[in-house]
């Protein structure tokens, strides 16, 4: 046996150990920016759309504990009175008498606060809901088994970029939860509130039996004000015209709602100070992208104006699998004119030809590659398809694939199978170049 | 002024390996420690402005790299999963010293090996290594004095050179 060391050899071992440590590389901070992108879209999400389906939970009668989601933001609570400074809770729902006076102002007699029971009493619900009185206008005129509610809160964000009404309002679609973003909704005043969803396909992209809209409203403090306006069922499956009429009934109100949002009733007021807040901006390219959110399926993320695979969900995993890397698939949809179109179609030396194919009646032209970088050794492909519209333009829709890899590994197979995957988005692609809705745009010259 | 990816990107690029090694040493397994660290990352990126608001940017990854890698140390059946071919991700050079040190962590008590790697690796004081694992700082005291006293003796049996250290 050696002879015993002290603390201060001990401490000073301890201190030599584990320093000759890898070293963090560019892709370390990329992907846990990526991974943080993902928890805050989530937590953003479960924030507005899960909020929701609890309180309409409430409303129906089904036991609900609590509505917390747990998503940090800064909530601005309703002060005592008037004078009172706003306060800040971790998460809260700021609706009190006041802003449920400016809902029910606005909804109609045949409205009132979620949970009250005059024959028993009870005045007011906890939950600072509205929602239709049973037997009365409103509630007959929703689909069988349906009921809504609304409920108004102020935000302030404290500078958190990703609950900043600009963020709020940009299209968003994660796992079937699709935002298609704001449109404006001028008031007879020359302000302007903001209004997003519910359309058709809006809503939970696999058909969910309850539809949201949310009215926004910035101040001049940069908080800003939220009225989340539900309307569903707890069954399971409802069919297309229930959700049509619920979403038509939703329809009725947003006159009411837009004029409620920017209330100069709505509790807490903005403070005096404070800048005029940047009115959010939704591009045709950014509905555009909506569009194609829709064509390729669940398993495309839209966030913030990039429309991108997600990762290890969905189609990903028909992906080649990638040991110790990962893949970065991202979409997008354009115009070009005629002589790019021409270059990028033309069969040259070293690069992939179209094919002409017919979908739905429409000419489209469609083009796949892959193969691996000769310096990088990551791999790179392309999937894209062109549609030549009556007025000359040409509409792009196209994948771009690249890969990460921390360690690169040989693998002659991986090659086949990525061009193998991204020629599986051939009809896809198409539908969404020929996609009568699209606007056609420039990402570069259109971004918000 | 830089913006929000370039500032975390600059956070993350100078302090990853930092975290890394405190993971490291407290759960004693590299590719363990860098997942933990690469999830603390993704939490600050997605609360970057609000968790500088509340314990700071370092605090938090601390506590969180901390408190996870002292969870993967207790509850090692939570990792195993079945692999027919053996990873191969880089890991830290053996250079001797990190062997027979993480040898003689790993007879500590998880706990206990968060108390020393915080005290002498993150050169905590008593108070913030206190607060950071929600114990008190007469914990804190008798552990780190408890966890010496257990490094030094395992050290001591299993050191190669004890003048490369002195």
């Amino acid at each position: 046996m050696n002879s015993e060391l002290d603390d201060d050899q001990a401490v000073a071992m301890l201190r030599r150990a584990a320093l000759g440590l890898p070293a963090t590389q560019t892709a370390h901070a990329a992907a846990a920016a990526t991974a943080g992108r993902r928890i805050r879209r989530r937590r953003r999400a479960a924030g507005v759309l899960g909020a929701g389906t609890a309180g309409l939970a409430v409303i129906v009668g089904v036991t609900a504990l609590g509505i917390g989601t747990g998503n940090g933001t800064q909530i601005v609570v309703q002060p005592a009175g008037p004078a009172a400074a706003p306060a800040t809770a971790p998460l809260a729902v700021g609706n009190d008498e006041a802003n449920t006076a400016v809902l029910l102002k606005a909804l109609g007699p045949d409205w009132q606060v979620a949970g009250s029971d005059p024959e028993r009493g009870v005045v007011a619900g906890p939950s600072g809901e509205v929602s239709p009185k049973v037997g009365g206008a409103a509630a007959e005129a929703l689909p069988d088994g349906y009921t809504a509610y609304a409920r108004m809160m102020v935000f302030d964000a404290g500078g958190d970029d990703s609950m900043s009404l600009a963020s709020l309002c940009k299209p968003f679609a994660e796992k079937g939860t699709v935002n298609a973003g704001c449109t404006e909704m001028p008031l007879r005043d020359g302000r302007t509130a903001y209004y997003a969803g519910p359309g058709p396909a809006d809503g939970d992209q696999g058909g969910g039996p309850w539809s949201s809209a949310m009215y926004y409203f910035g101040r001049s403090d940069g908080s800003f004000v939220r009225i989340e306006f539900a309307a569903g069922t707890t069954a399971k499956r409802v069919s297309a015209a229930q959700q049509q009429k619920a979403i038509d009934w939703m329809a009725r109100y947003k006159p009411a709602l837009a004029a409620a949002v920017a209330d100069e009733g709505v509790r807490p007021k903005p403070a005096d100070t404070g800048s005029t807040p940047t009115a959010p901006t939704i591009t045709d390219h950014d509905r555009d992208l909506v569009r194609m959110q829709r064509a390729l399926g669940t398993s495309w993320t839209l966030y913030d104006g990039r429309l991108a695979l997600e990762p290890n969900w969905g189609d990903y995993k028909r992906l080649p699998a990638l040991p110790h890397g990962s893949w970065d698939v991202v979409g997008d949809i354009t115009t070009i004119d005629r002589s790019a179109f021409d270059a990028a179609c033309s069969a040259r030396p070293g690069a992939a030809a179209c094919a002409k194919r017919t979908v739905d009646g429409h000419t489209v032209y469609l083009r796949s590659w892959a193969d691996r970088d000769a310096t990088t050794k990551e791999f790179r492909g392309e999937s894209a398809a062109y549609f030549i519209r009556a007025d000359g333009r040409v509409v792009l829709a196209d994948l771009e694939l690249t890969s990460t890899q921390l360690e690169k590994v040989r693998d002659a197979g991986q090659v086949d199978g990525v061009r193998e995957w991204l020629t599986s988005y051939d009809d896809e692609l198409a539908t969404a170049a020929t996609d009568s809705d699209v606007i056609g745009s420039s990402s570069a010259g259109s971004a918000s | 002024m830089a913006s929000y990816d370039e500032e975390f990107a600059a956070f993350v690029t100078t302090s990853r390996s930092r975290y890394c090694r405190v993971a490291y040493l407290v759960c004693g397994d590299w590719h363990h420690a860098e997942d933990i660290v690469q999830t603390a990352f993704a939490h600050v990126y997605a609360r970057w402005s609000a968790i500088e608001r509340s314990e700071g940017r370092h605090g938090y990854v601390r506590r969180a790299v901390v408190n996870a890698a002292i969870d993967e140390s207790r509850r090692p059946w939570r990792r195993e999963t079945a692999a027919a071919v053996l990873p191969d991700r880089p890991i830290p050079v053996d250079d001797g010293i990190t062997t027979q040190v993480l040898a003689a962590l790993s007879s500590l008590a998880p706990g206990q090996r968060a108390v020393v790697v915080l005290r002498f690796i993150e050169d905590l004081d008593v108070e913030a290594t206190a607060a950071l694992l929600g114990i008190s700082t007469g914990t804190v005291k008798s552990q780190t004095a408890k966890g010496l006293a257990a490094l030094r003796t395992v050290l001591s049996t299993g050191r190669l050179n004890v003048g490369d250290v002195a």
